[in-house]
């Protein structure tokens, strides 16, 4: 399944229709910590946070501050967190066009 | 003749004739090497599209480049795909002519 592009303030919106548990979703955030143990990420967006599974990643330096996309699968067992599958490094992004297009395509698709 | 790839989102090859050339631009979210092929999944947020890129070609230069751009797909990679839509077990497929990768984020 594709991983459906979702900004994390409308995943954290209540009553989300991109908060289901399995769904596969895109998620962009810049990364705040990384436990190296647990391998749990957390990511923020515009005031949204969400802890990332990457534990399934291989060959990716996680680093603090860098902005990173993550592809997966939503977790909704003991609060919400997602199992990335893929994840890449983004910075340099424009983030505000990046929205935009974001807006434009969903109108057309 | 055809000469131009007209540039899709994965929702819409469904909709799309078996043989255009189209190009398309995502994330490769798995990878399978084999000895006569690379067969890789694109995802560009709309849809998830197989391509197929096979590495057994009839002469050395078109093997070297298919050898060559064999290694330029790497899991978690942003890809441009060119090629033509094909069907594989009545699902759309981007059979590769050539692809690249884009390591500006913004590409997408």
């Amino acid at each position: 399944e594709a991983g459906t592009i979702v900004q994390l303030p409308e995943l954290l919106e209540p009553g989300s229709p991109f908060c289901r548990h399995m769904k596969s979703l895109r998620v962009m955030g810049t990364l705040e910590s990384f436990d190296v143990e647990s391998g749990v990420a957390h990511i923020r967006h515009e005031g949204a946070k969400l802890a990332v599974d990457t534990t399934l990643l291989r060959d990716i330096h996680l680093r603090p501050g860098s902005l990173y996309q993550f592809i997966g699968e939503l977790l909704l067992q003991n609060g919400m967190m997602l199992r990335a599958r893929v994840a890449r490094n983004v910075d340099g992004l424009d983030v505000k066009l990046y929205e935009k297009a974001l807006r434009l395509r969903r109108i057309f698709q | 003749m055809e000469s131009h790839h007209a540039r899709l989102l994965a929702f819409d090859f469904v909709r799309k004739q078996v043989g255009r050339r189209v190009e398309m631009v995502g994330v490769a979210v798995s990878v399978e090497r084999k000895p006569k092929y690379v067969r890789f999944a694109v995802d560009d947020g709309t849809g998830c599209i197989s391509c197929i890129l096979w590495t057994n070609q009839s002469g050395a230069p078109q093997q070297q480049a298919a050898a060559d751009m064999a290694r330029l797909v790497t899991l978690g990679g942003l890809l441009a795909v060119h090629g033509r839509v094909s069907r594989y077990h009545h699902h759309p497929q981007l059979t590769v002519s050539s692809l690249l990768p884009q390591p500006d984020a913004n590409a997408e």
